[in-house]
């Protein structure tokens, strides 16, 4: 055996982010383990529509030792303090999920406790929120890393031209020390006995061979699907929205906002991505409910300005594989599985995926007890993040479409039935601390759709009344202070990148 | 108050656990009349007459207005760093905080397994700062500079039961207090408690009724009587406490196994504790645990709850975790089974955490099918070092190294991730910890000086 082959063999099918993402981290994090190819090919397009990211995607920079803002400009990135729901609860409602939390504890009472017993409305709870009062008035500052800080209570994510990340994390690589492989798959090739792909044919006549694959092909899910056989948990019961239509325009004059919109239409909801140099929008939605043309005419009659391109067309549906790791191929990104863009988690799932293949990278063969590991993780990630988005279609009062009929009356998930109720009935948040999305995003949702919890912690009664509310105006007005004397958000850009 | 409040809770048990729930619940609720129903105490009720808690017992203290200082000057409590564990020849050390400093994303744990198979690690307790002062007798309190090695460990209180018992009492002075026998049980149509009848055909009623009995939850098994038992993987025992004269404190305790028995001594303040566990079918105590402690409007804690058993004295602070989370998803008058259901499965995580770590104890002694979650950490630890996330863990990584590695269960292989750091700079590194730590434990005071400084008692 020469001293390469004794390192294990990575091969990765496909380019697009989530591919690269991969690659990126084998390299920093492996290299003195594996080698890593990926193949690619330039007349398979990338999706791409993963524009708007959580703050976790910052750690990923910072483990790569990424320049931030050079990592921003490259990217044309702005900065993200959370994502506004529009029309969702009800038509003329809004409300802005923050990256960060509601108020501050008091005798060991998360802050929520006291804004319900006050009965105060739900827009004095949300201005508790310093990430929120800053995404409303468009400025922008770093967190402090300093826990007694106000600033310490808020976290931030990008906003990104996603055709222009992945090329970006291909770069890194490549001068990295991973291969491109510029082709594309004609066949795969399987040990007979136990099923393994052995190597990857393509259509240069080339042979690949490895022995860990890393399906990133995307939707098609080539390796893991197609291949291993891999079967498919559908949840479009759930969540139907199964295309999306999308188009750039130029940016308004003015400001750059530091947050993504999601506005609810009459079949899905829409998203609109402040970048530095355009405007992403798209609509998603239900073909069961809306025609592709109805849809785009949707589109193109929303923007602010003249689109930039021709509306895209994307097909999807969403649900998971019953296993992202099958055999000696493991499905990153949108090849193990797809939920819809409204709360940014398709990159996320990628890098926490990325993140547990690196965990538990083999150890010369790949075990039962690896893949088990994976799987589970993965799937806990996968059904977490599915609850919270079925939790912003279900919870409306809209009757105004038969998507919005159907979203409303149908059934849930039991574990996301009983989170609403505990919520309804006591104001609390069903506890978890592995995977996504903690209290203050569940709160952020429930409190911004209108359910208002029936009763609140019972030792939020023992302070008066008068002094809580007192406090409180306090505290908003230290948050608007504190907002007031940030920069702007463009004006901030403008510095860094 | 709102209208579906709780208004009056009724604690079964006056012993350190319903004395402890029933002070907890009257600072978290002081609009709350509660009375403790001093029922005979239970001779099975171990976690009623152990003097240990872990390094959370600074947050149930603070909840209870129990001052740490205050405890040590009185004679009730005095420090614990860990434990030695001795077995024939081989002897490790279970403490409290950190073992060795991580890099980056990988633990400590893995560094030290692939030193170790380069045969250049030091026992792991070399590495650890509570277990290498602790070994030399000595005690500081931790630094508040996380600079400082000392900023590294924690550490628990051993208590002298029967003065801290009293300092309870004391401080549930203004509670109302019955003394009694509980003669029967009243249940309501829907099955909830109405009332207990005591022997003198007193009625006592109550909103909420905090089962802390002991191991027979002679309330709560009214309204369900089932148990889940931990002894295909935690043997029964029998436990003989013998508590003698004090002697020159040390904050580390010394637990060794002979055969079927289990001889435990711990320093507490004015006392000695030497306990002898003996393993075995006639036996008092049969480790498990409830599978629903919060039902309808009673709440089991202590030994009515979970049976931990004697080894790493857990009983006392599963006790406290249940009694803060009661009070964190506190419910209404209603009992909504769904906040219940909230309360229990979180409890039931934690306490099948330490079910699993206490098992590792006595593997190899049983031929039974482990719990799933202790053949996950197990696979995973063997594989490749690796401990699997488990929400509401009780136990921390350092405690599950630890006690992986003192019961000789070593992983295969170390992760490829350890790679990325060079193998001699990090044996460099290793040494220099280790070396650190013990002149740094040299210069420290003996804990008998220490003690005397803070004002304890001799």
């Amino acid at each position: 055996m020469t001293q390469a082959s004794a390192k294990t063999r990575v091969v990765i099918l496909g380019g697009g982010t989530a591919g690269w993402m991969t690659a990126a981290a084998l390299v920093n994090q492996l290299s003195s383990s594996c080698t890593v190819q990926l193949i690619e090919s330039e007349e398979i397009g990338i999706v791409g529509v993963g524009e708007a990211t959580l703050p976790h995607l910052r750690a990923f920079i910072a483990m790569l030792g990424l320049d931030e803002a050079e990592f921003m400009k490259a990217t044309h990135a702005t900065f993200k303090l959370g994502i506004e729901f529009r029309d969702f609860g009800s038509i003329g409602s809004r409300y802005l999920h923050p990256f960060g939390s509601f108020g501050t504890e008091l005798g060991g009472v998360h802050f929520h406790h006291y804004w319900r017993r006050l009965g105060a409305p739900p827009e004095s709870l949300f201005d508790c929120s310093i990430a929120n009062v800053m995404a409303d008035r468009s400025r922008f500052a770093r967190p402090s890393a300093d826990s007694n800080s106000a600033l310490s209570t808020y976290n931030y994510a990008y906003q990104f031209d996603a055709t222009r990340f992945a090329p970006y994390m291909r770069d890194w690589t490549l001068a990295h020390g991973a291969e491109r492989i510029e082709a594309r798959v004609t066949s795969v090739e399987r040990d007979g006995e136990g099923g393994d792909i052995t190597a990857l044919l393509l259509d240069s006549g080339a042979r690949v061979e490895g022995d860990l694959f890393i399906d990133c092909s995307g939707f098609r899910s080539m390796l893991l699907g197609q291949t291993m056989g891999a079967e498919w948990e559908d949840w479009s019961h759930w969540l139907p929205c199964d295309r999306a239509v999308a188009a750039p325009c130029a940016s308004p004059a003015g400001g750059i906002e530091p947050y993504t919109t999601a506005s609810a239409m009459t079949a899905g909801w829409r998203w609109r991505i402040p970048l530095r140099h355009r405007v992403g929008n798209g609509y998603v939605y239900s073909s069961a409910h809306l025609s592709d043309e109805a849809a785009t005419d949707a589109l193109v009659a929303s923007l602010e300005s003249e689109p930039l391109a021709d509306p895209r067309l994307l097909r999807f549906r969403a649900g998971r594989r019953k296993q992202s790791w099958v055999g000696n191929v493991v499905g990153i990104g949108l090849a193990s599985g797809f939920l819809e863009p409204l709360e940014s988690t398709s990159i996320y799932l990628a890098q926490g995926a990325i993140a547990q293949l690196i965990d538990l990278f083999p150890i010369g063969r790949v075990t039962d007890a690896d893949r088990a590991e994976f799987n589970h993780v993965v799937d806990l990630e996968y059904d977490r993040i599915r609850d919270f988005l079925i939790l912003h279609y279900h919870a409306t009062t809209r009757d105004d479409s038969p998507f919005w009929d159907h979203v409303r009356t149908m059934r849930v998930p039991d574990s996301l039935a009983e989170k609403i109720e505990l919520w309804r009935e006591a104001g609390r948040v069903s506890k978890y601390s592995h995977g996504l999305f903690f209290e203050p995003s569940w709160i952020a949702v429930y409190v911004g759709q209108g359910l208002i919890p029936r009763h609140w912690d019972a030792r939020a009664d023992q302070f008066d009344a008068a002094q809580l509310v007192a406090a409180m105006d306090r505290l908003r007005g230290q948050i608007s202070n504190t907002v007031d004397a940030m920069p702007d958000h463009a004006d901030y850009l403008g510095q860094v990148a | 108050m709102s209208d579906r409040a709780i208004r009056s809770i009724m604690v079964a048990g006056d012993g350190l656990v319903g004395l402890s729930a029933a002070l907890a619940f009257s600072r978290a609720f002081p609009r709350i009349k509660v009375t403790i129903l001093a029922v005979p105490p239970d001779p099975a009720a171990l976690t009623d007459r152990l003097p240990w808690t872990l390094p959370a017992v600074g947050r149930f203290h603070a909840a209870i207005g129990f001052d740490e200082l205050d405890l040590v000057r009185r004679g009730l409590a005095c420090h614990h760093l860990g434990t030695r564990f001795e077995q024939g020849a081989t002897s490790w050390m279970h403490s409290f905080g950190e073992v060795g400093r991580p890099e980056g994303a990988i633990p400590f744990h893995q560094l030290w397994l692939r030193a170790f198979r380069e045969g250049r690690a030091r026992p792991f307790e070399a590495y650890s700062a509570a277990s290498v002062i602790g070994a030399a007798g000595k005690f500081v309190h931790p630094s508040t500079d996380p600079a400082s090695p000392l900023s590294t460990y924690l550490y628990g209180l051993r208590l002298n039961p029967d003065r801290y018992r009293a300092a309870l009492v004391e401080a549930c002075a203004p509670l109302a207090r019955i003394a009694g026998e509980i003669m029967a049980i009243e249940q309501n149509a829907d099955g909830a408690l109405a009332a207990v009848l005591l022997d003198d055909e007193r009625r006592v009623e109550a909103d909420l009724f905090v089962d802390c009995t002991g191991p027979s939850a002679r309330l709560l098994s009214v309204l369900d009587p089932s148990f889940v038992s931990w002894s295909d993987w935690i043997p029964s025992s029998h436990v003989e406490l013998s508590w003698g004269a004090a002697s020159l404190p040390t904050p580390v305790d010394l637990v060794r196994r002979e055969g079927e028995q289990w001889h435990l001594s711990a320093n507490v303040p004015g006392a000695t504790l030497n306990a002898t566990v003996l393993l075995g079918e006639r036996s008092a105590i049969h480790p498990g645990r409830r599978p629903a402690p919060f039902t309808k409007n009673v709440l089991a804690i202590g030994d009515s709850s979970v049976i931990p058993g004697p080894l790493l004295g857990l009983g006392l602070s599963l006790a406290h975790s249940a009694i803060l989370r009661a009070i964190d998803l506190f419910p209404g008058r209603d009992t909504n089974p769904l906040e219940l259901a909230e309360y229990n499965r979180l409890t039931a995580q934690e306490q099948d955490r330490a079910r699993d770590l206490l098992a590792l104890f006595h593997i190899g002694e049983t031929t039974r099918e482990l719990p799933a979650s202790l053949a996950r950490t197990l696979t995973q630890w063997s594989a490749r070092g690796r401990l699997s996330f488990f929400e509401e863990e009780s136990v921390t990584a350092d405690s599950w190294a630890q006690t992986l590695l003192g019961c000789n269960i070593l992983p295969d292989a170390v992760t490829p991730l350890a790679q990325v750091v060079d193998s001699n700079a990090a044996a460099t590194a290793m040494n220099e910890l280790a070396d650190g730590l013990t002149s740094l434990a040299a210069q420290l005071p003996d804990y008998a000086d220490y003690l005397a400084r803070m004002g304890a008692p001799a």
